[in-house]
C-alpha cells in the first residue's frame, strides 16, 4: 500500500492542479519509479481511492488526544515577555 | 659527675619522658648526654623532641579548625600551614587550599559587592577585565547575567553555555536568553529545571514558550529528535500537565510521519471502550501499518479495519478499502490457511451484521467483527439487540442464529467446525448447554462433523449419532438439505456411505423437497448397487432396496434401470438353468412371456446350441426329432424367421 501523498510530497487537500505540477517534479526528481508516480497520481484523481487513501494515509488525531487549544493566528512567532527579577538573589 | 649521679639524672628524665612531660624529660637528657654523649641518650633526646613536636602540631590544627568554626579563615589558615610545616600530610595540605580559596572567594565577594551597585555596562567592563585575570565562574555567571540585563543575547547565551548551571536564577537567565534568540526548545529545557514553586509571572512565561514551541512543532520547524526531547520535557514538568496533549499530539504526527508505528502504538492512551467519531479509524489505520510491517499484527489489523470500514458511510470507500486490504496485503504477506479463514470469516460475520443493523439504524449498537466484540466486551450487546430484531420480526430465524452464533460464548467452536477442525470444534462444546444458540450451534457442528467424517469414508456410531442430533436443523435449513444433496451427487466419495442412505431415507418423512427426496433415492441406489457389486448382498435385497428408492422417488430413473436390469439378469439366470436342467417348457415359457429381445435372443442361442450339439448323436436320433419338432413350434412363435428355424425346419423335411 503505497502512500500517494507521500509519493508526491502533497497535503491532503491538494487540488488537481498542484498534483500535477507535483507529479512533474516527482518526475524529475526521480526518487520514486515512474510506475509508482502515476499510479499515485492516477489514485489521487478518483474521488473514491482518494478517500480511501486518505483514510489508510492520513492521521487525524481528533477525538483520541485533545492538544490544548492555541489561538494561533494572533500569535507571534517570537517571544514577547520581558525579563523578571523575581529569581534574584 | 658520679656514675650514681648520672643514674639519678636519667632516672628523673624516664619519669618525666612516662608523664608526657617532654621538655622535662629532653633537659634532663641533656645534662646526662653532657656527661656521657651516648647514641642512645640522642635518641632519647630526638625520640622527645619528636614527640614535642606532635603535641604542638596536634594544639595547632585544634585551633585551626576553631577558627574555621568562627569563619576566621585567615587565622585558620596560618595554624594549619604551621601544622603542616611540622608535619605534611594530604588531607591538611587539601585543607590549606580549600582555606585559601575561601579567602580568595571572600575577597572577590566583597569585590562583586562593590561591583554591585555600580551601572549594567560598567559592571560587564569590570567582570570583563577580572576575567582576564581569573578564570573564576561566579564571575563569567555575573557577566553572562548582564549581558541578558544588557539585551545582549547571543553574547548572553555563549556565555551560560561554558557553564555548568544549577541555581534557579542562572537557569532562568540562560533559558531568557535563549528565549529571545528564538532556541524556544533549549530554552523550555532549561526552564524546566527551576526547582522552585513557579511565581506567576514566570509561569505565564514558561507557558508562552511552551506555546511557541509547539507552534514551531506544528509547522514542522523542529525535527523528530527536538521533537521527543520537546514531549520528553513537557512529561517530565508538571507546570506543562496541561499542555502534554499538544505536545503528545505533535509526537505523533511526527512519528507517523516517519512510520515509527510501534513507537506510536506505546504513546496512545489505553484503548479506549467507546470508539467514539475518529478514533476506530485511528487505530484501524494504525494496524494495518504495523501489519505491513510485522505479521503479528495482523489479528488485530483484520478486526480492527473491517470494524472501522463497515462503519464507513460511503459503500464505494469500503469495497475500495476492502479490496486494497485483501489484495495488497494479504496477498503481500502470504498469510497462513488459518489466517485466511479468519479473515474470511470476521467479514462476512461484519458484513451480515452491517447489512442486519443497517447505518440509517437508530441503536446505539457498533458493528463490528466477532473478535473486536469479544475483545471490548461488545459481544452481549450485540447478541440482546439481535434477539430484540428477532423477537420484533426485523430479522428471520436462520439469519439470526447465522450471525448470533458468532457473538456467543460458542463462537470459538463453532469457528473451529467452519474452518475444518470438527474434532477439535466438537470438543470445545460448551455441554449441557440450554441456550437456543448453544443448542442451535451443537447441531450445526454435529452436521459438521458427520459430513467431514463421510467425505473421508468414516462411517461409525458417533457420526450417525452426529447426523441424528442435527435433524431438526436439517430439517429447517435449506442450506444443510442442498449441502447433502451436493454431497450424493458430487460427493467425490469412494462408496457412498450406507449411513448417510439411511439418514436420507429418514430424513425424507419429514422434508418434502422433491430435489431432496431425488438425491435420497439417488443415494438408496448407489448404495444397493454398490453393495450388490460388491457381493454383500443378494439380488432379491438389491430390488428390495430399489424399491424403496423408488417409494420416495418414483420417478428414479436409476432406481428403474436397475431394477430391469435386475429383473434381466433373474430371467437370464432362470432361462439357463431351466434349459440345463432339460426344463424346455419352463424355457420357452419364459422366453414367450419375456418382452426383452436378449431373452428370446439367449432362447435362440440355447436352441442353436442344442441343435449343433445333438447333429451327429445317432443313439438319440427319435428323441431329437422330437425335441427340434418342439422347438421348432416354440421359436416360429417368436420369431419365424429366425435361422435356426428354417435350419430345423430343413432337418425335419
Amino acid at each position: 500500500m503505497n502512500n500517494p501523498f507521500k509519493i508526491l510530497n502533497v497535503a491532503p487537500e491538494t487540488s488537481k492542479e498542484k498534483i500535477i505540477r507535483q507529479v512533474a517534479i516527482a518526475m524529475r526528481e526521480k526518487q520514486y519509479d515512474l510506475k509508482l508516480i502515476a499510479e499515485a497520481q492516477k489514485e489521487l484523481f478518483d474521488p473514491v481511492r482518494r478517500q480511501a487513501a486518505e483514510f489508510i494515509h492520513v492521521l487525524e488525531l481528533d477525538g483520541l488526544i485533545e492538544p490544548q487549544r492555541d489561538n494561533m493566528e494572533n500569535k507571534t512567532d517570537s517571544f514577547e515577555g520581558e525579563l523578571l527579577r523575581c529569581f534574584d538573589e | 659527675m658520679e656514675q650514681i649521679e648520672l643514674n639519678v639524672i636519667l632516672k628523673k628524665a624516664e619519669t618525666y619522658y612516662r608523664r608526657g612531660s617532654f621538655a622535662f624529660a629532653i633537659r634532663e637528657y641533656e645534662t646526662a648526654f653532657s656527661v656521657s654523649p651516648t647514641s642512645e641518650l640522642a635518641d632519647k633526646i630526638a625520640d622527645c623532641k619528636r614527640e614535642l613536636d606532635l603535641r604542638n602540631r596536634k594544639d595547632l590544627i585544634s585551633r585551626g579548625h576553631k577558627h574555621v568554626k568562627k569563619k576566621r579563615y585567615a587565622e585558620a589558615l596560618d595554624y594549619f600551614k604551621k601544622a603542616a610545616v611540622i608535619r605534611e600530610e594530604e588531607w591538611l595540605q587539601k585543607k590549606v587550599m580549600q582555606l585559601q580559596n575561601q579567602i580568595q572567594q571572600l575577597h572577590l565577594h566583597s569585590k562583586l559587592n562593590d561591583i554591585e551597585k555600580k551601572d549594567v555596562k560598567e559592571k560587564i567592563l569590570i567582570y570583563n577585565r577580572l576575567l582576564d585575570t581569573s578564570n573564576d565562574t561566579l564571575i563569567l555567571k555575573k557577566k553572562a547575567a548582564c549581558l541578558v540585563v544588557d539585551g545582549r543575547y547571543s553574547e548572553a547565551v555563549q556565555a551560560f553555555s561554558t557553564l555548568s548551571l544549577t541555581d534557579d536564577q542562572a537557569l532562568y537567565y540562560y533559558g531568557f536568553a535563549l528565549a529571545k534568540s528564538e532556541n524556544f526548545l533549549h530554552a523550555l529545557e532549561h526552564w524546566s529545571k527551576i526547582n522552585r514553586e513557579y511565581p506567576t509571572a514566570f509561569q505565564e512565561q514558561f507557558i508562552e514558550l511552551a506555546l511557541l514551541v509547539v507552534r514551531k512543532m506544528q509547522k514542522a520547524q523542529y525535527t523528530h529528535e527536538e521533537i521527543k526531547n520537546a514531549h520528553t520535557i513537557a512529561k517530565r514538568s508538571d507546570n506543562l500537565k496541561p499542555y502534554l496533549n499538544s505536545f503528545r499530539s505533535c509526537l505523533l504526527a511526527s512519528l507517523w510521519a516517519g512510520e515509527k508505528y510501534e513507537e506510536f502504538l506505546s504513546l496512545l492512551p489505553p484503548t479506549p471502550i467507546k470508539f467514539a467519531g475518529n478514533i476506530l479509524n485511528i487505530y484501524a489505520k494504525l494496524y494495518l501499518q504495523l501489519c505491513i510491517q510485522s505479521p503479528e499484527f495482523i489479528d488485530d489489523a483484520i478486526s480492527f479495519f473491517l470494524t472501522a470500514i463497515y462503519n464507513l458511510k460511503s459503500q464505494d470507500m469500503r469495497y475500495c478499502l476492502l479490496s486494497q486490504f485483501s489484495e495488497s496485503l494479504l496477498c503481500v504477506n502470504k498469510i497462513s490457511t488459518d489466517t485466511n479463514f479468519y479473515w474470511e470469516a470476521e467479514k462476512r460475520t461484519i458484513e451480515k451484521l452491517r447489512n442486519l443493523i443497517p447505518q440509517t439504524n437508530n441503536s446505539d449498537i457498533l458493528v463490528c467483527t466477532p473478535a473486536f466484540a469479544s475483545r471490548f466486551q461488545l459481544s452481549e450487546q450485540i447478541s440482546r439487540q439481535l434477539q430484540k430484531m428477532r423477537a420484533s420480526g426485523e430479522i428471520d430465524e436462520a439469519s439470526y442464529f447465522q450471525t448470533a452464533v458468532y457473538y456467543s460464548p460458542t463462537a470459538t467452536a463453532f469457528i473451529l467446525s467452519e474452518a475444518g477442525k470438527v474434532d477439535e470444534a466438537l470438543a470445545q462444546l460448551v455441554k449441557n448447554a440450554t441456550d437456543e444458540i448453544s443448542i442451535w450451534c451443537r447441531r450445526k457442528i454435529c452436521f459438521r462433523y458427520a459430513m467431514k467424517k463421510l467425505q473421508h469414508g468414516i462411517e461409525n456410531g458417533k457420526v450417525a449419532k452426529c447426523l441424528n442430533q442435527a435433524i431438526p436443523l436439517v430439517e429447517k435449513d435449506k442450506d444443510l438439505q442442498k449441502e447433502l444433496i451436493d454431497f450424493v451427487y458430487i460427493g467425490n466419495v469412494r462408496k457412498m456411505p450406507g449411513t448417510l442412505s439411511n439418514y436420507l431415507e429418514k430424513m425424507c418423512s419429514t422434508i418434502k423437497n422433491t430435489a431432496f427426496e431425488q438425491a435420497a433415492a439417488t443415494c438408496i441406489c448407489i448404495h444397493a448397487i454398490e453393495l450388490y457389486n460388491a457381493g454383500s448382498i443378494s439380488l432379491k435385497i438389491l430390488n428390495n432396496m430399489l424399491k424403496k428408492a423408488l417409494m420416495i422417488d418414483p420417478n428414479c430413473k436409476l432406481a428403474h434401470d436397475t431394477l430391469t436390469e435386475g429383473q434381466n439378469d433373474c430371467q437370464f439366470h432362470e432361462l439357463e438353468k431351466a434349459f440345463c436342467r432339460g426344463n424346455f417348457e419352463k424355457a420357452s415359457a419364459i422366453a414367450r412371456k419375456t418382452d426383452q429381445d436378449d431373452i428370446r435372443q439367449l432362447y435362440f442361442e440355447l436352441v442353436e446350441e442344442f441343435y449343433d450339439e445333438t447333429n451327429y448323436d445317432r443313439l438319440f436320433e427319435v428323441r431329437r426329432k422330437e425335441l427340434l419338432r418342439y422347438f421348432l413350434q416354440q421359436c416360429c412363435q417368436l420369431d419365424d424367421h429366425h435361422p435356426i428355424v428354417l435350419k430345423i425346419q430343413n432337418e425335419l423335411n
